[in-house]
């Protein structure tokens, strides 16, 4: 769940989407950051990041939404809001958050499709009170049918806020039909019906089942010193058992077999067009050409998304593009804002652009002779502000924690390489070929969402 | 701790960034050793451009924050816009060889307006700094004013502002604004409405741009890994030519009472949004210390006072607060969202949470818990080399000094518990709040 709704307009559009590939390289361990793994079976990522007095928990378990069924559909949620504040054996819900802000902290939890992480960010000297903290919440629930049947009323008006907001409605069609078939497709939020009738028999299942160590990963990223963390992350996790935890694996989502489109209408003044394609997953390779793709397409300067819009005059109020690479499969996704009037058009011309979109040129040495003057390289344009971001990235101590637990739980590529190589080696081929094999694929899902019509 | 009058909307690059998880490491070199933020230091141009630098070497990337005085205080009557609309033009890219340097350089231009300034950031690698600010400051000095151009941005300023209006929250904050600074330049939306749009004329874009954009106006803040003299060379070469001249004097005004009924405006949703708004006497720092403190304590984080609405009352996912500081004065909005067969009991129990803070304050642990809070809250917000150069430049542009960033944990640890209650009782008057509901009509609910 998210505390503070982003109310950032179309900021705020794919915010859960546009989530880039975590790289990192835990076995390369240094005086500043080192991994390894408890008896238990936790793994733990440690990164020294000094530049502030605050430290970054993120807590992840292999447990999503994929690992649901139709009358299982929103428990883990549940249980992702449950564990954040309803209490333990030993304190209550509103104990636990008293202290949490009586020590500076922000804490929260996400559930995702792959995974489900908890997250907390507190002043440097406060690390024992929030490792205590997470094995109390995490390993110590005591679940309660009168405190779930609380909780389920403020899930319900989380479901209702959904219906309310253009962008995170039709990116949530989006997934709904991008993996037919795949567990993928289910709602995170879970439905309506499995939340008012969900027990604690059920919600304890889930919990049995999956928060275990051997399923679950630790990343600290903040002001500490390794060596002390490593002893308290030792001294607190270590007593946890793992046994009888058997990890489950599913097959990876599957193509589309027919391009759907949805279409609904709301009380707004603009019209909004989402359109999303099967993206590779978490371990492709594809995946560096897919991310040099959408800084091509939609970011910097001159994205060239906005080409085939703007010759039409079709003008549009931003356009975000994102990747999001799941462990069974990713998802790309597109959507704008736009007069009601533009609607048609543009959908029609953003989906023969892409469809054709393999035999646009990327770079300046995709022409010849003159015309190399007046080319723009995209390419290397993508991949300078790749750079960029990467550095950005750095500062970023929660979301720096966020990415380590994700790759400690979601990689299965025993060396991954360094990243900037990988995106240096990629080249005009392999740019149309992953153009051709995602952008140009034949079936789409399409929303939109206009305003209402007048009476 | 401060809102943006957002445009979320334009980004000549990827500045409006999600979540950005990529993490190039690669080995043991790839994650190094980082230094805490060194002391600021400032220094002014001969043309009066005030510059104030940060070192940060925690990433190999240089932020720059040009902050314009005026905003949408400097607008003439009738002219709302005027100021995002100049801002904008400023940034316009006037060749394809200039776009190709841009963006082979990967550098990222955002801009934003405010009650009180307009704001430009310029990131990029550091090592094409250089390169950057020649390229900017050339665009900067020299804007492109043409008719189409004005033509194609308002147009996207009627988008913008229709995309802000299909949001609640949004649409609940400019109402209030509306009418607490009714016939002041705060009423308005940055983006203007369409009736001021229409009518301004190229003259006034030109006219605010002479009177705002000189280096006596201005302020640049820059954080970076790179070392100060070269920061200071590189301003003074590519910002030294711009001219000098004295910061315009821009009009006082004061907000207006409360207005005695609630607003309401009709939204079919399936929720109803229910904001209860004041505007708070914030001058000094001490004032905004408490504001901000007040703002934590009320809608930030979990156990803040609205928290009670969402956890056992159940009324909402959603419960909020947030601060808006500007010079003329400063809005503080408290909200949820709840289903809307409940928007009654949620306008009901949202007035009966700030009566009691009003009637009771709060105590000693109260103050203590939300001390830490707003204090771990700073620290966060201030994380990256933009949200910090933005927060410095922001503070001293509002008059409370961009040294106010070192000083403000000192200060919210001084602040006592009778001053804190004194603020709440002089703040939160039940005659001062004014309710907006945006939701259905009544009877369908």
């Amino acid at each position: 769940m998210n505390l503070t709704r982003k109310r950032t307009a179309l900021a705020a559009l794919l915010a859960g989407l546009l989530v880039l590939t975590g790289i990192i390289h835990p076995q390369a361990d240094s005086e500043n950051n080192k991994s390894f793994v408890l008896d238990n079976g936790l793994r733990v990522f440690l990164y020294e990041k000094k530049t502030l007095p605050l430290l970054n928990f993120v807590f992840a378990v292999n447990m999503g939404s994929k690992d649901e069924t139709e009358a299982t559909s929103g428990l883990v949620h549940i249980l992702e809001h449950y564990i954040l504040f309803r209490g333990t054996k030993q304190h209550t819900g509103d104990e636990i958050a008293r202290d949490m802000r009586h020590h500076g902290a922000y804490f929260n939890a996400h559930t995702g499709r792959d995974l489900s992480s908890f997250e907390i960010t507190i002043p440097s000297n406060h690390a024992d009170f929030a490792l205590q903290t997470l094995k109390e919440i995490l390993f110590e629930l005591e679940l309660d049918q009168e405190a779930l049947e609380e909780e389920k009323q403020i899930i319900l008006e989380e479901l209702t806020q959904l219906q309310d907001d253009p962008f995170r409605l039709a990116t949530s069609f989006l997934y709904q039909n991008l993996f037919p078939g795949h567990p993928y497709q289910r709602p995170i939020y879970g439905t309506r019906e499995v939340i008012e009738g969900a027990t604690v028999e059920q919600l304890s299942q889930f919990y049995r089942g999956f928060l275990v160590p051997a399923n679950s990963a630790l990343a600290v990223v903040g002001d500490f010193s390794i060596s002390a963390m490593e002893e308290k992350i030792k001294s607190v996790f270590e007593g946890i058992s793992s046994e009888d935890f058997t990890p489950s694996r599913l097959e990876q989502s599957g193509p589309m077999s027919k391009t759907v489109e949805i279409e609904r209408e709301m009380d707004v003044q603009m019209a909004y067009l989402a359109i999303g394609l099967p993206g590779p997953d978490y371990n492709s390779k594809d995946q560096y050409a897919l991310d040099v793709l959408i800084e091509i397409f939609a970011r910097g300067i001159n994205p060239m998304i906005y080409h085939p819009l703007s010759q039409k005059r079709i003008q549009v109020g931003g356009v975000r593009m994102g990747y999001s690479a799941h462990r069974y499969g990713g998802a790309i996704t597109i959507a704008l804002a736009m007069e009601p009037k533009h609607l048609k058009r543009a959908k029609r011309e953003l989906t023969k652009y892409l469809k054709q979109a393999r035999k646009l040129n990327f770079s300046s040495d995709d022409v010849f002779g003159e015309d190399q003057l007046y080319a723009m390289d995209y390419m290397e344009s993508a991949k300078n502000r790749l750079r960029f971001r990467g550095e950005q990235a750095r500062e970023r101590g929660l979301a720096i924690a966020t990415s380590l637990a994700r790759y400690m739980l979601l990689n299965e590529i025993a060396d991954r390489g360094n990243y900037l190589e990988h995106i240096a080696e990629i080249g005009t081929t392999e740019l149309r070929t992953a153009t051709g094999n995602y952008l140009g694929q034949k079936y789409s899902v399409i929303v939109t969402i206009e305003p209402t019509k007048k009476k | 701790m401060k809102i943006i009058k957002s445009n979320v909307f334009f980004s000549l690059a990827a500045s409006v960034t999600p979540a950005l998880l990529v993490l190039l490491a690669t080995g043991p070199e790839a994650i190094r050793a980082q230094s805490r933020n060194t002391a600021l230091k400032e220094t002014a141009l001969e043309n009066g451009l005030r510059l104030i630098y940060e070192h940060d070497a925690s990433s190999q990337i240089t932020v720059v924050q040009f902050f314009i005085k005026g905003g949408q205080r400097a607008e003439p009557t009738g002219k709302a816009g005027l100021a995002y609309l100049t801002t904008r033009l400023t940034l316009e890219i006037p060749d394809f060889t200039q776009t190709q340097r841009l963006m082979n350089q990967a550098t990222g231009m955002y801009m934003a307006c405010q009650e009180d300034c307009t704001f430009i950031t310029l990131s990029c690698l550091s090592e094409n700094l250089e390169e950057s600010l020649d390229l900017i400051s050339k665009i900067m000095r020299k804007p492109l004013m043409t008719g189409i151009r004005i033509d194609r941005i308002t147009k996207q300023m009627e988008e913008y502002l229709k995309t802000e209006e299909d949001d609640s929250v949004n649409l609940a904050h400019s109402a209030s604004m509306a009418a607490f600074f009714k016939d002041t330049p705060y009423a308005s939306s940055v983006f203007g409405t369409k009736d001021s749009l229409k009518a301004i004329k190229k003259s006034d874009i030109t006219w605010f741009y002479r009177n705002f954009f000189h280096a006596g106006n201005m302020l640049v803040v820059v954080t970076t890994d790179l070392e100060e003299e070269d920061i200071k060379g590189l301003i003074d070469a590519h910002y030294g030519p711009f001219p000098n001249g004295p910061a315009p004097d821009l009009p006082s005004f004061t907000s207006r009472p409360a207005p005695a009924e609630s607003i309401f405006q009709e939204k079919d949703k399936e929720q109803s949004l229910v904001s209860a708004a004041f505007v708070l006497n914030i001058r000094t720092r001490r004032e905004y210390t408490l504001g901000f403190l007040l703002d934590c304590l009320l809608g930030k984080g979990i156990q803040s006072r609205l928290w009670d609405l969402r956890v056992r009352q159940k009324l909402a996912y959603s419960v909020q607060s947030r601060l808006t500081h500007a010079e003329q004065g400063t809005l503080l909005e408290a909200f949820l969202e709840t289903e809307h067969s409940k928007t009654e009991k949620a306008h009901d129990a949202l007035r009966a949470a700030l009566s009691k803070l009003y009637e009771k304050g709060i105590d000693g642990k109260e103050l203590e818990m939300t001390k830490n809070y707003a204090k771990a809250q700073i620290l966060r917000d201030n994380e990256t080399k933009t949200s910090r150069s933005r927060t410095l430049a922001f503070y001293e542009t509002v008059g409370l000094g961009y040294t106010f960033l070192k000083d403000i944990l000192e200060e919210i640890d001084s602040v006592t518990l009778d001053e804190i209650n004194g603020f709440i009782r002089s703040g939160l008057a039940p005659q001062d709040c004014l309710f907006v509901i945006i939701g259905p009509a009544e009877d369908e609910q």
